[in-house]
């Protein structure tokens, strides 16, 4: 194989890798937007559970219900728990997109190697206006790969709160909410990585619709 | 919910065959008819209680929201004078219509759960009439699938009891949510009302086992 | 490396302008910030294609203070002669790196070839300690999973996360395959977590302070030990038994002896945290602040607690808490009751223990010193003959000395001193030995010389401040003309007992309590005694009536009770009380009942022959002082120890007669030495030393003289000397060279003898009776 045919293969996993992370962003997207309602949800339950811990009943006009605060407390326990398994559910489609771009990149690493002696040092260095060099792809890749896992383990490790704890659970939203704002930056670089390469991913698809 | 296991043991192999469902006899009469109608009218108004119930939780949050905003207002007139009563007033008459919106939501929450004894009774009377007709035989002729009629009645009567308890819990609530200063016991109050604690979860289950009985839900 | 080198020879063959690419220096630039934390070098195409490093894959670079790690990327812009480095995983002791040193060769960059690990080993070290409690195993085993995931790693670099991870540090410690390949973890190697520590512990580990090395306090030491240890080891079998562990422990003993120090030994013996805590970082203005400033102390100690062991120092306490009631002090009491409230409120299954520091335990607050808060007392005392010898060979060892120094010598001469003190001297006879270097190039060893030097310099401390301590002249036995049989009984009562305390062991004998040497004035009671202080070692507290006496009432007394107090700290001593009939006077002559001299007798009646020590004051081994049986092996040197806990006191008086007879029986002043005045003989022998710096003409007959002079103490007789010199330089007009038998005569015409024979006769009287 030449070092062109290795270029074009190289370019060809590339493209596909992009086309997939395109789509799994677009997931990523939706399901940290519905995990955003499920938490603020859950944050209004545990407000109402600090509420009815905080009330003494006997003191109130319901004293005459004797039981109402377990029964009360039962309730509001048993639909939190409804709304963490939905979150839990949310939290696994995340992680799929996460694995999903994981292998993808792992996957085309795997084609650079096994090209990379064919191809050279000053062909993976070579940019165009149409396409940015190999190794300015692999970065990218790799940085978009290492975006999705941290957020990932992020986000999960801020969803290890204690059910107990709730004042901690009602912050929830507002810390999930920080480290949106915290990865703006990198967020873009999904969407930026993505226009970057999009004249890239044309040619690309030009060559294939030629051949 | 006993019973069904029992009975559905005696009664598992002409279950088994397929195509079997609920005996679709065209007309069913008498007793059977009667609890059969019973039991879709209980689906329905449990609907319809539901139905009132959010709307009353739509206002009875916003009478809240309007309390605490005022509250917090007449924290602010302890402390200097402003002079921006106008707004207080319309708040003040939003809330009156407000709260009498509730009551009449409230008693038509009143009316339903009415129906729901009355339905209770109707099934008690269904009972005693087969007791009348059955009296000295061994067992009473079984209407459905599984149930002996004594048990819709039982069921009945169970979930009509949870209504009635929920009715004085939100009649006490429609009673005091516009005077409480509280804002914790405010919010105790609408949680109460949204998930009606004295409503158990199994209620779904012991509607869903009559409508499964009657033949409304196919198996 | 290999193939850098090949292909460089190659370049240099064929190019020929590239004359030494790998000795090109390559400008070592800060790194971009969007590099953080990836583990990317970044490196000119050139440089790459120099060292055969493909992209991404890991390369070595070995710079000044340790090595990085890394994976080699090509610079955005593609220009070459430049390197950014990523310090992710490191061998750099901190994080950011010193860009402002001169470039890196290109030589000490080494390409590396990548091996997928199958399984590594790590301590993880958490940001903090909320992290840790509320992070679950598998979660944090998830992790660090994750922040490992497709780094490249060496057994013994640790690797770095960003500041948002909550995970801050991981140490690699061992991985699977070991190779000289740079390991990459994927998502198929498996992560062994060796440990989880908090960053705090981690840094307190990482720069963990030298050993301290303590001496001569081994049993306290161990016992100390134990219970700091006992709660951390076997928490599961207390918990078992339903016991409770002790939490609080109280360090008494005298400045410098080391309490400090021991703590930190210990806590460093047993890895424990040490937060040391004390008065001027507590006390603060505003009101509430102190016990706030308490309260936080105690809370950071708690959090450090649940990371491992942890010990809360409280150095002086007793300047802390101070006994309430006595002092009217609302905020002090404050800081009181708040120390109490936190102690109460520390739990049994907490890892931490509390000590605290003290040299005055009667000025602590008494609810402080009960079980439940103050569990333990240990008191260090000051050291014993055997442990100066165990502090002075730990001290010495680490000093060249040559051979002639023997630590058992310098034990001996070194009564009183403290483990701080003996630092000092130490340290003095080093500075000596460095001034004589620096003289004459001699070679640089301390000498026995410099320690003696030093010995000169360095007083104890227990004895600063101190009453009673004197400096005099040394005189020796010889100085003293005469009284042979006084001698010899002196040196009978006081100093064999420190010399040769085996032999009065062996005898079953006790040993004497005090001295009281009568005798006519003049007649070298006082001169006895400074000789007997010189010829054996020990401290010398001498008092007067006017060191005692003061205008305060029980000011006179306290001031005994704490020379006592003093010379037990520092035993062998000898507390000579000159004048005694001053001091203490008698109780039966019917004065009003409040003197101040019959409240002075009381105290040293009681310093004499009291019910035992105060319990503060307590030397060395416990088990010894109790008498218990610890004497199996007959070492002498413990039987010296014995003996050394002795304070001889040795008093003096011309008027035996006024003496309370309380005073002199046995077990107070037990001996009563008669000094008689000089015999014939012994004024021969006086005058003969008197005369010892003296131009004497030939003509004197110091025998004849010795005739004529009955009645003459020893100190007319010097007076005699002293005038005839003065006799003979008068006559001459001060041309004398020397003096003549004629002098002496017209000197003892006027120089009267001061003793009378009624006065000999009553001291006469007394020694029958006695």
């Amino acid at each position: 194989m030449s070092e062109a045919a290795a270029l074009a293969s190289v370019h060809q996993s590339f493209r596909q890798c992009f086309d997939i992370i395109e789509k799994q962003h677009e997931e990523w997207k939706l399901a940290i937007k519905e995990c955003d309602s499920i938490l603020v949800t859950l944050s209004n339950l545990a407000e109402q559970l600090q509420a009815c811990n905080k009330v003494t009943f006997e003191k109130t006009p319901l004293s005459t219900f004797t039981d109402l605060q377990d029964r009360l407390y039962f309730k509001l326990k048993a639909a939190m728990d409804l709304t963490l398994e939905k979150l839990n559910d949310n939290m696994c489609s995340v992680q799929k997109v996460r694995d999903a771009v994981s292998h993808q990149v792992g996957a085309v690493l795997y084609v650079y190697e096994l090209n990379m002696e064919k191809l050279g040092l000053d062909a993976s260095l070579k940019r165009s206006a149409v396409s940015p060099s190999v190794a300015d792809m692999l970065e990218w890749l790799q940085d978009i790969e290492k975006y999705y896992r941290n957020q990932y383990i992020r986000r999960k490790l801020l969803l290890q709160v204690n059910p107990d704890r709730l004042s901690e659970i009602q912050s929830l939203p507002r810390a999930w909410a920080e480290l949106e704002d915290k990865s703006t930056a990198k967020q873009q670089l999904v969407e930026d990585t993505l226009l970057g390469v999009a004249l890239f991913r044309e040619a690309e698809c030009e060559k294939d619709r030629f051949s | 919910m006993r019973y069904t296991g029992i009975h559905s043991l005696d009664n598992s192999l002409p279950g088994k065959s397929p195509g079997f469902v609920t005996p679709k006899r065209p007309a069913l009469t008498g007793s059977a008819r009667k609890i059969k109608d019973n039991v879709a009218d209980w689906h329905n108004l449990m609907l319809k209680w539901e139905n009132l119930n959010d709307s009353a939780f739509g206002l009875a949050s916003k009478i809240v929201n309007l309390r605490v905003s005022l509250l917090s207002y007449e924290k602010m007139l302890v402390d200097d004078t402003s002079p921006t009563n106008e707004n207080i007033h319309q708040d003040k008459e939003e809330l009156e219509r407000m709260c009498s919106e509730l009551v009449d939501i409230l008693q038509s929450m009143h009316q339903i759960q009415m129906k729901m004894e009355k339905l209770t009774s109707t099934f008690k009377g269904v009972c005693d009439l087969e007791a009348f007709q059955c009296r000295g035989e061994a067992s009473c002729p079984v209407l459905f699938h599984t149930w002996p009629t004594s048990l819709f009645y039982e069921t009945s009567q169970k979930m009509s009891d949870m209504y009635k308890k929920e009715m004085s819990l939100k009649r006490t609530i429609v009673g005091e949510i516009a005077h409480t200063p509280d804002q914790d016991l405010l919010m105790v109050y609408l949680s109460c009302w949204l998930y009606q604690p004295y409503v158990d979860n199994s209620i779904k289950v012991l509607l869903e086992s009559m409508l499964l009985e009657t033949g409304h839900r196919a198996i | 490396m290999q193939r850098g080198h090949v292909s460089l020879t190659q370049e240099v063959v064929a190019g020929g302008t590239h004359v030494c690419m790998m000795d090109l220096g390559l400008k070592l630039l800060p790194l971009d910030h969007e590099d953080h934390g990836t583990q990317r070098c970044r490196l000119g195409p050139k440089a790459m294609s120099h060292l055969g490093a493909k992209i991404g894959f890991p390369i070595l670079i070995s710079l000044p203070s340790g090595s990085c790690l890394c994976t080699t990327w090509p610079r955005k812009d593609l220009s070459d002669g430049f390197l950014q480095i990523d310090t992710m995983c490191s061998t750099l002791p901190n994080s950011t790196l010193d860009c402002t040193s001169s470039g890196v060769c290109l030589s000490s960059l080494k390409v590396l070839n990548p091996i997928k690990l199958k399984k590594v080993t790590v301590k993880v070290v958490l940001r903090n300690l909320e992290v840790k409690l509320a992070i679950s195993p598998a979660m944090l085993h998830d992790v660090v999973r994750d922040v490992l995931r497709n780094v490249y790693v060496l057994p013994g670099y640790v690797v770095k996360m960003t500041n948002d991870c909550p995970v801050g540090i991981v140490d690699i410690i061992d991985m699977d395959p070991v190779t000289d390949g740079a390991g990459l973890i994927t998502a198929k190697t498996s992560v062994n977590i060796k440990e989880t520590i908090t960053l705090e512990w981690y840094k307190h580990t990482v720069d963990n302070a030298p050993q301290y090395k303590i001496a001569g306090m081994d049993e306290v030491f161990v016992s100390l030990c134990e219970i700091i240890k006992f709660p951390f080891q076997y928490q599961n079998t207390l918990t078992k038994l339903g016991l409770t562990c002790p939490k609080g422990l109280l360090l008494v003993g005298p400045p410098g002896v080391g309490k400090t120090l021991l703590v930190k030994a210990v806590a460093s013996q047993v890895g424990a945290y040490l937060i040391s805590l004390n008065g001027p970082a507590i006390h603060g203005s505003r009101p509430g602040e102190s016990e706030e400033n308490l309260r936080k102390h105690f809370e950071r100690a708690r959090d450090i607690s649940r990371g491992g062991p942890c010990i809360l120092f409280i150095d002086e306490i007793e300047s802390l808490c101070p006994k309430r009631g006595s002092s009217s002090n609302a905020p002090e009491n404050r800081i009181v009751a708040q120390l109490l409230t936190l102690m109460d409120g520390i739990h049994s299954d907490n890892k931490m223990v509390i000590v605290a520091a003290s040299n005055r335990p009667d000025a602590i607050d008494s609810a402080l010193r009960r079980p439940g808060r103050f569990d333990r007392e240990v008191i260090i005392g000051t050291p014993t003959l055997g442990q100066r010898r165990a502090i002075l060979e730990v001290l010495i060892s680490s000093m060249p000395v040559s051979s002639d120094v023997d630590v058992g010598v310098l034990a001996d001469m070194t009564v009183g001193y403290v483990g701080a003190d003996l630092t000092a001297l130490c340290r003095e006879a080093a500075m000596q030995a460095v001034f004589q270097v620096h003289q004459d190039n001699s070679d640089n060893q301390v000498t026995r010389t410099h320690f003696y030097e030093a010995i000169k310099k360095i007083r104890p401390s227990t004895a600063r401040s101190a009453i009673g301590q004197v400096e005099f002249k040394p005189i020796h036995w010889e100085q003293i003309g005469g009284l042979e049989d006084v001698k010899r009984l002196l040196k009978q009562c006081i100093e064999w007992p420190m010399k040769y305390p085996e032999a009065f062991l062996r005898m079953g004998l006790t040993l004497p309590k005090g001295v009281l040497l009568y005798g006519p004035p003049g007649c070298a009671k006082t001169t006895l005694v400074k000789a007997l202080a010189t010829s054996c070692h020990c401290a010398f507290f001498s008092v007067s009536g006017a060191d005692l006496f003061s205008p305060y009432v029980g000011d006179s007394e306290k001031t005994l009770a704490q020379l006592f107090r003093q010379a037990r700290a520092s035993t062998p001593a000898i507390v000579f009380l000159d004048e005694i009939d001053a001091i203490v006077g008698c109780r039966s002559e019917g004065k009003t009942g409040s003197g101040v001299q019959e409240r002075i007798l009381s105290v040293l009646l009681n310093e004499l022959d009291g019910v035992g020590l105060k319990t503060t004051e307590r030397r060395g081994k416990q088990k010894l002082l109790e008498g218990s049986d610890n004497n199996c092996h007959n070492e002498p040197v413990e039987f010296q120890e014995v003996i050394n806990k002795s304070v001889m006191i040795v008093a003096a008086t011309n008027r035996p007669d006024v003496l309370d007879d309380a005073l002199l029986r046995p077990g107070r002043l037990d001996k009563l030495l008669y000094i008689p005045p000089p015999d014939e003989k012994a004024r021969l022998c006086i005058l003969k030393i008197c005369t010892n710096n003296m131009p004497l003409h030939h003509d004197v007959c110091l025998e004849s003289l010795a005739a004529d002079t009955t009645f003459y103490s020893g100190a007319d007789l010097h007076n005699l000397c002293k005038e005839a010199a003065l006799v003979a330089l008068q006559e001459s007009e001060l041309q004398a060279t020397c003096v003549k038998q004629e002098h002496f005569q017209k000197a003892l015409a006027s120089v009267p003898p001061s003793l009378k024979a009624r006065d000999l006769l009553s001291y006469k009287k007394l020694q029958g009776y006695t």
